[in-house]
């Protein structure tokens, strides 16, 4: 992966320190105050751009007055319209910004004018990552206020090098830098709970729902402003599980009850309240909600129970709560692990889907004929070409989707919108209702057509509606459309990810053979003869 | 003073990447093509946190040569 980081001032990060070296990383350092690489290497592409910009490099503190404010905003406009303009370019952008004066040669009106220029960048900048997803703002001012600005800062290194920060700094920044990276990929979507003595102090079966310690004030109010920080995530996008030894009417109770709880029955999407292993939990829920153990962060203050889930479930991140309880709203609200960018409808409703898709399992469970029963829902398809009302959406099943996916084919925003030009190339995606509620769009499909070969190029599914045999359905219409065409087989190149080997199974069952193998890929191929099975639940739908 | 340069010698082959540093008490700034006064700059930080202390301002400009930085963190380690 290549980076290129550009700066507002002169070697201010030290290039060639050893804290720069990451395996698969190709740093490129911009030459200094270069901010918006207008020079030899901008032609470059790379995958990633890194602004770091010093606004002590770009405005004038010591002579600033309340004359000044007006051409500095104007300048700070400029600034924000070149963001906007570059970071479309670019498939990833971070932009670290700091209002910190390292001289400190100011007077009181001085930080009054600080804080209002740095107000309208941000309010201004905060527009722009409404818009480009691909964008991320981060103030260095908060991400070094943990440590504060004496120890990540170095007036000695400015002066001798301009070089703004301390090591401590640069490692700071580097480490951030390369976090946003990579956890790109493997962002986190439900946050697994502990009850007792992590929602709230105190343990429920023995003190009462109105006896544990949940309120305005001292212990209390640690756990209330603990609670306040997973609300803040559920209205992110995160899915809460509670995962607790306890009784479950008595954890119910508390949600109902307890007027101090801000979490409410609502906000939770799964409870496994019981007294069976936590590990054995997490299991039966990875199955339910269709995601893997990756997607799942535990949180509990029994460092027992952590060590258990730990080797008992791989791949689940157990966080290690800090020692002094009054960190942990901060801990929290600062893991950055889970999932976050644009939300989309789907996304703002995902508890209710997840939620319906429990329901969805557990009755079809005590059906004894599937098909009858799927018949019974009332399911109901439609077909919609990608717009961009919906791109992010069709962006996201491309990137999302571990499961049931073809080919782990990750596809931008850009790239969809060129494929949709494409005379050669059909895309297409679904959205779903049925007796359990509306899912939204589910399922991206695309087809490359060419003179010799029919070829299936795309197909991702959201495995939250796994179970209703919609893929065989759309299997079906690709199959109609390959009649159209006058196509007697239809290919698929099946990628083998991590996760996907349901895919294969599917193309198995469905009439396709495999006729070359190569590495992880295999190249199957069906006659469009073919019969494709279970189509009757969906006769409505013709 | 031998683990002063044994440790020095770890904080050149960090900052420069040289396998085969032996003898190092004639090196200095320009010895070899990458030691300019950025890596330089970066190879006295380095040494700050490999040995846990700090030179102040003027030290940079005068610490040119390994000797003479090899003594100063003597002094400053109080060995």
């Amino acid at each position: 992966m290549s980076i290129s980081i550009n700066l507002s001032s002169t070697s201010s990060l030290l290039p060639e320190n050893s804290l720069w070296e990451k395996k698969n990383y190709v740093i490129n350092f911009e030459d200094y105050g270069n901010l918006f690489s207008i020079s030899k290497n901008s032609k470059k592409k790379f995958d990633c751009e890194v602004k770091v910009i010093f606004f002590a490099d770009l405005i004038d503190y010591s002579s600033l007055d309340l004359k000044k404010i007006k051409f500095y905003k104007e300048k700070l406009s400029k600034i924000i319209d070149m963001i906007d303009f570059q970071s479309s370019k670019n498939n990833q952008n971070i932009i670290y910004y700091s209002f910190y004066d390292q001289n400190e040669f100011h007077d009181k009106l001085h930080g009054v004018l600080i804080s209002e220029l740095s107000f309208f960048f941000q309010k201004n900048i905060n527009r722009l990552t409404e818009k480009n997803n691909n964008l991320k703002i981060i103030s260095l001012d908060n991400l070094f206020s943990n440590l504060g600005f004496e120890k990540n800062f170095d007036l000695r290194n400015y002066y001798l090098m301009k070089s703004r920060f301390s090591l401590a700094g640069i490692k700071k920044l580097s480490k951030s830098i390369f976090f946003h990276l990579s956890s790109e990929k493997k962002r986190k979507k439900v946050l697994l709970l502990d009850c007792d003595n992590t929602l709230w102090g105190g343990v429920v079966g023995e003190d009462g729902y109105n006896k544990i310690i949940l309120g305005d004030e001292g212990i209390g109010l640690i756990y209330k402003n603990f609670q306040k920080v997973v609300k803040k995530l559920i209205n992110s996008g995160v899915l809460i599980v509670l995962v607790s030894k306890n009784n479950e009417f008595d954890v119910k109770e508390v949600l109902k009850k307890n007027k101090n709880m801000i979490l409410k029955e609502k906000d939770i999407t799964a409870m496994k309240v019981n007294w069976q292993e936590k590990s054995k939990n997490i299991i039966e829920l990875s199955k339910e909600l269709s995601l893997g153990m990756d997607s799942f962060v535990f949180w509990d203050d029994n460092p027992i129970e952590r060590k258990k889930v730990k080797m008992k479930v791989k791949g689940v991140t157990v966080i290690d709560p800090k020692k002094n309880i009054e960190e942990w709203p901060r801990q929290l609200a600062s893991l950055n692990i889970f999932e976050s960018g644009q939300l989309t409808k789907e996304d703002k409703i995902k508890t209710q889907l997840y939620k319906i898709r429990d329901d969805f399992v557990n009755n079809k469970k005590n059906y004894d004929d599937e098909v009858q029963y799927l018949k019974s829902i009332n399911i109901s398809v439609k077909v919609h070409e990608i717009n961009k009302n919906n791109i992010v959406r069709a962006e996201q099943l491309c990137n999302k989707t571990n499961q049931f996916n073809l080919n782990l084919k990750r596809l931008n925003q850009k790239e969809i919108i060129k494929l949709t030009k494409n005379k050669n190339y059909d895309l297409k995606m679904l959205s779903l209702k049925d007796d359990y509620g509306d899912h939204g769009l589910i399922a991206i499909y695309g087809i490359n057509y060419q003179k010799d070969q029919f070829k299936i190029d795309l197909f991702a599914m959201s495995c939250r509606v796994l179970g209703r045999y919609l893929e065989n359905w759309i299997l079906n219409k690709i199959k109609d459309y390959a009649k159209i065409k006058k196509k007697n087989f239809i290919h698929a190149d099946f990628v083998k990810g991590p996760r996907n080997n349901i895919f294969k199974q599917f193309l198995l069952n469905n009439g396709f053979s495999n006729i070359r193998k190569k590495n992880e890929t295999g190249v199957y191929k069906m006659n469009i003869l073919n019969k494709i099975k279970y189509l009757e639940i969906y006769e409505k739908n013709r | 003073m031998k683990k002063i340069d044994d440790k020095l010698k770890k904080s050149l082959k960090i900052i420069f990447k040289k396998r085969d540093i032996k003898k190092i008490h004639n090196l200095k700034i320009g010895s070899f093509k990458e030691w300019d006064s950025l890596s330089h700059f970066n190879f006295l930080l380095q040494i700050e946190k490999d040995f846990k202390i700090r030179f102040n301002t003027n030290d940079f400009s005068t610490l040119i040569t390994i000797k003479d930085i090899s003594k100063k963190i003597k002094q400053k380690i109080g060995k």
